[in-house]
C-alpha cells in the first residue's frame, strides 16, 4: 500500500499524507483585521460588531 | 434570550456588581495603606506604593469575587438537539510530542465514539507540525500501528505540514482552509487532550440545538499527576476550578471564553471569523498571534457568534506540567501571548467583554510584578522619606510624637490574606456541605490537602513571582521566548538542575535581606515569607519535582476512575510492552 506521499495541491504547500487522504472540501477562511485602521481611535472602538472589517 | 445563556440583563449586573466590588475592595487597600503610609510625611514613593497596592488588591479582589460567584449561582439548563449529530472532524495538533503516549489517547477516544454508537459521525485528524524528522518517522510508524490496530482507516487521517507557519492556530487554519467544509463541526484537542466519547457526542447535540453557537468550551480536568507538585496542581485545579469556572460562567453572556482545546466550534463559524493575520513589527509583540484562542473567542464574538464554556460538562482531561521549572517554562509562553494581547485592545468592533478579558490576561502576569515592585518600593522608601520633624507647631516648645498607624498595615495585610484564602476555604466548606468532598477522599481528607494546599501555594509563590517576572521583562526587552515543544514525562529533578534553574532566585533573595537590612530593618519580619522561600528556591524546586504519594491530594478521578482513563492506560501498555499483541480488554469490550 501506498503509505506515505505528497498531496498534489500545487497551490498549497507540500504535505506528507500517510495512508489516507484528508477530505478535499476547501473552505475560506479570511484574515480578519485586528489592528487599528488608520482611523480615530474612537471609531475603531465603536465600529460595527455585526460586519467586521476584513483585511 | 438566546439559547443556553443568561439573559443580558442578568449579566451586566452579575458583572457590574462583581467589578464594582472588587474595586472597593482595591479602594479600600488604596485608603487603608495612605493611613499608614502618610502617617510619617508625604514621600516621592507614596503614590507610587499606592497606585501598586490599588491594582494588586484590585487583582485579588477580582479573582475572589469569581470564586464568590460560582459558589452561589447554579448553571442554566442547555438545550441539546437528541438527533444523529453532524459530521464532527477531531483535530489533534501534535509539535514534537511522544507519538505512543499521544496515538494511545486518539485510540481510547476513538474507541470511547464507537460505544456510543455514533462513531461514524466523528473523523480523527492528526495535524503534525512537528519539526523533529526522527519524531516525524515515530509518528508514521505509530499512525500505521493504530490504522492497524482500530482498523479505522479512512476515520483517522495524519498528515504531516512541512512548514509550521502560523503554529497551531496556522496548522488549525491549514486544516480548514483543505478540508473544513466536508465537517459542521470540530473538536479542537491538544496533544495531551483526553476526553469521553459520550462528552463529545453531548458537545456536538448541544451546538446542534443552538445555531448561533459558534464555540462550546470544557473545563479540562488534570488527570495522571505523579510529582509532588503535579498532584499538588491536579487537586487545586480539580477542587478548585470548577467553582471558579462556575462564576465566569455566569458572567460570560455571549462572550465565554476559548482556552484553545477540549473545545467544539462550528466549522463555518471559525472559518468565517478567525482568519488569523500577522501582527506588524518583529516579536515579541509583532508576528503571529501567540496566545490565539482568546482572540478566537473574540473574533466569533465580533462576528456575532455565541461562545460557552458549559462547566457542567465532565468527562474532559489534560494533563499538566510535573515540576515548577516546566510549569515556568508554559507560562513563559503565555506570558508573551497574553502581553501581546496589548496590541490588540483596541482592535475595531470587539465586545467590550473580549477586550476585558485580554485586560485580564495581561493583569495576570504584571499584578506578580506590581507586588515585587511594591515590595521593592517599600525597603527603598527611607532614602526618600522627609526627616521627622518633632515641633511642627511655631512657638511650641514641646516635641509632637508621629502617631503610630501600624494598625492600617495588620488591616491591608489581613484583607490581602482574606482575598487569598477565603474564596479557597469557602469552596473547602461548600464541598464538605454539599458532599462534593466525598470525590476528594472525605471531609477530612479534603481539609487537609486544601490546607496543605494553601501552605504549599504561600511558599511557591515567591518563586513563581520571581519567574513571572523574569518572564514579563524578557518580553518588555523584546526577547523572544519562541514556541518550545512541551515536556512531559516523570518530571524531577535532580538537585543539580534544581540549583541551576533557581540559583538566581536564591542570589536575588539574598540581596533583597541585605538591602532590607540596610534601609528597612523594620520590615523583615513583614519581608520573611517572600525572602524565606526565595533564599530556598533551588530546594522547593527539588523538593516539589519528586514523587508524590497517590495517597495525598486525591481527586475525585482518582477516587471513580473514568473509563477513557483506563482505555487509555490499555493502549498504552500494549504500545509499550511488545510482547503482547492483544487488544486491551476495555477497548474489545467497548467497540
Amino acid at each position: 500500500m501506498n503509505a506515505f506521499s505528497a498531496l498534489p495541491r500545487p497551490d498549497l504547500e507540500t504535505q506528507v499524507v500517510a495512508r489516507g487522504a484528508l477530505p478535499d472540501a476547501p473552505l475560506a477562511m479570511p484574515q480578519q483585521q485586528l489592528e487599528r485602521a488608520r482611523r480615530p481611535w474612537l471609531a475603531g472602538l465603536i465600529g460595527s460588531r455585526q460586519q467586521p472589517d476584513r483585511a | 434570550m438566546p439559547a443556553g445563556a443568561a439573559t443580558p440583563l442578568r449579566v451586566l449586573g452579575l458583572r457590574t456588581a462583581l467589578i464594582g466590588s472588587s474595586l472597593l475592595i482595591g479602594a479600600a487597600g488604596l485608603v487603608l495603606f495612605l493611613r499608614y503610609g502618610l502617617a510619617d510625611g508625604f514621600d516621592a514613593m507614596d503614590p507610587v506604593r499606592a497606585g501598586l497596592i490599588f491594582i494588586s488588591t484590585f487583582w485579588l479582589a477580582w479573582g475572589a469575587m469569581q470564586a464568590l460567584a460560582g459558589l452561589t449561582t447554579r448553571p442554566p439548563a442547555v438545550p441539546r438537539d437528541d438527533g444523529s449529530p453532524g459530521m464532527t472532524a477531531i483535530l489533534v495538533p501534535v509539535y514534537n510530542e511522544d507519538p505512543t503516549t499521544t496515538f494511545a489517547r486518539i485510540a481510547a477516544m476513538y474507541d470511547s465514539l464507537q460505544a456510543t454508537g455514533q462513531g461514524a459521525q466523528f473523523h480523527f485528524a492528526i495535524l503534525s507540525d512537528t519539526r523533529d524528522e526522527a519524531v516525524a518517522e515515530q509518528e508514521r510508524a505509530a499512525f500505521l500501528r493504530l490504522l492497524d490496530a482500530t482498523g479505522a482507516e479512512g476515520r483517522i487521517f495524519y498528515r504531516r505540514r512541512l512548514s509550521n507557519r502560523g503554529r497551531k492556530a496556522g496548522n488549525i487554519e491549514d486544516f480548514i482552509t483543505r478540508s473544513g467544509a466536508a465537517y459542521e463541526f470540530a473538536l479542537i484537542l491538544d496533544a495531551d487532550s483526553l476526553m469521553e466519547g459520550d462528552t463529545i457526542v453531548e458537545m456536538v447535540r448541544r451546538m446542534q440545538a443552538v445555531p448561533d453557537l459558534g464555540l462550546l468550551q470544557t473545563l479540562p480536568v488534570v488527570v495522571n499527576a505523579r510529582s509532588r507538585f503535579g498532584r499538588i496542581q491536579q487537586f487545586s485545579a480539580a477542587f478548585y476550578s470548577p467553582v471558579f469556572c462556575r462564576g465566569l460562567a455566569m458572567m460570560q453572556g455571549r462572550t465565554g471564553p476559548f482556552w484553545g482545546h477540549n473545545a467544539v466550534v462550528r466549522v463555518r463559524a471559525f472559518a468565517e471569523a478567525c482568519g488569523l493575520p500577522e501582527l506588524s513589527g518583529p516579536p515579541p509583540f509583532g508576528g503571529h498571534i501567540l496566545s490565539h484562542d482568546y482572540v478566537e473567542a473574540a473574533l466569533l464574538a465580533r462576528a456575532g457568534w455565541q461562545v460557552r464554556v458549559d462547566d457542567d460538562l465532565t468527562g474532559s482531561y489534560e494533563e499538566g506540567p510535573e515540576n515548577m521549572v516546566l510549569h515556568a517554562r508554559r507560562d513563559r509562553r503565555w506570558c508573551q501571548g497574553n502581553l501581546q494581547h496589548s496590541r490588540l485592545l483596541l482592535a475595531p468592533g470587539l465586545k467590550p467583554w473580549s477586550r476585558f478579558v485580554f485586560v485580564q490576561g495581561i493583569l495576570a502576569y504584571l499584578a506578580p510584578v506590581l507586588w515585587l515592585a511594591f515590595l521593592i518600593a517599600s525597603i527603598l522608601a527611607p532614602l526618600f522619606a522627609p526627616p521627622v520633624d518633632y515641633f511642627p507647631i511655631p512657638g511650641w516648645s514641646f516635641p509632637v510624637l508621629p502617631v503610630s498607624e501600624s494598625s492600617k498595615a495588620l488591616m491591608l495585610a489581613a484583607t490581602v490574606l482574606a482575598l487569598l484564602f477565603a474564596p479557597k476555604l469557602l469552596i473547602l466548606l461548600a464541598a464538605a456541605l454539599g458532599g462534593r468532598a466525598r470525590g476528594f477522599g472525605g471531609g477530612l481528607a479534603a481539609t487537609r490537602s486544601v490546607f496543605s494546599e494553601l501552605l504549599f501555594s504561600a511558599i511557591a509563590a515567591p518563586v513563581f513571582l520571581m519567574f513571572n517576572t523574569r518572564s514579563v521583562l524578557q518580553v518588555l526587552a523584546g526577547v523572544d521566548g519562541g514556541w518550545p515543544a512541551q515536556s512531559r514525562g516523570d518530571g524531577s529533578l535532580s538537585l543539580r538542575e534544581a540549583l541551576a534553574a533557581g540559583n538566581w532566585i536564591a542570589v536575588s533573595g539574598l540581596a533583597g535581606l541585605c538591602l532590607a537590612l540596610w534601609l528597612s530593618p523594620a520590615l523583615l519580619p513583614w519581608l520573611s515569607p517572600v525572602l524565606v522561600p526565595m533564599l530556598a528556591a533551588p530546594l522547593i524546586l527539588w523538593w516539589s519535582s519528586a514523587p508524590g504519594s497517590p495517597r495525598r491530594f486525591v481527586t475525585d478521578e482518582e477516587t471513580r476512575r473514568p473509563v477513557i482513563l483506563d482505555r487509555h492506560a490499555g493502549w498504552l501498555a500494549r504500545w509499550t510492552d511488545t510482547s503482547t499483541d492483544s487488544r486491551p480488554a476495555v477497548a474489545v469490550s467497548a467497540a
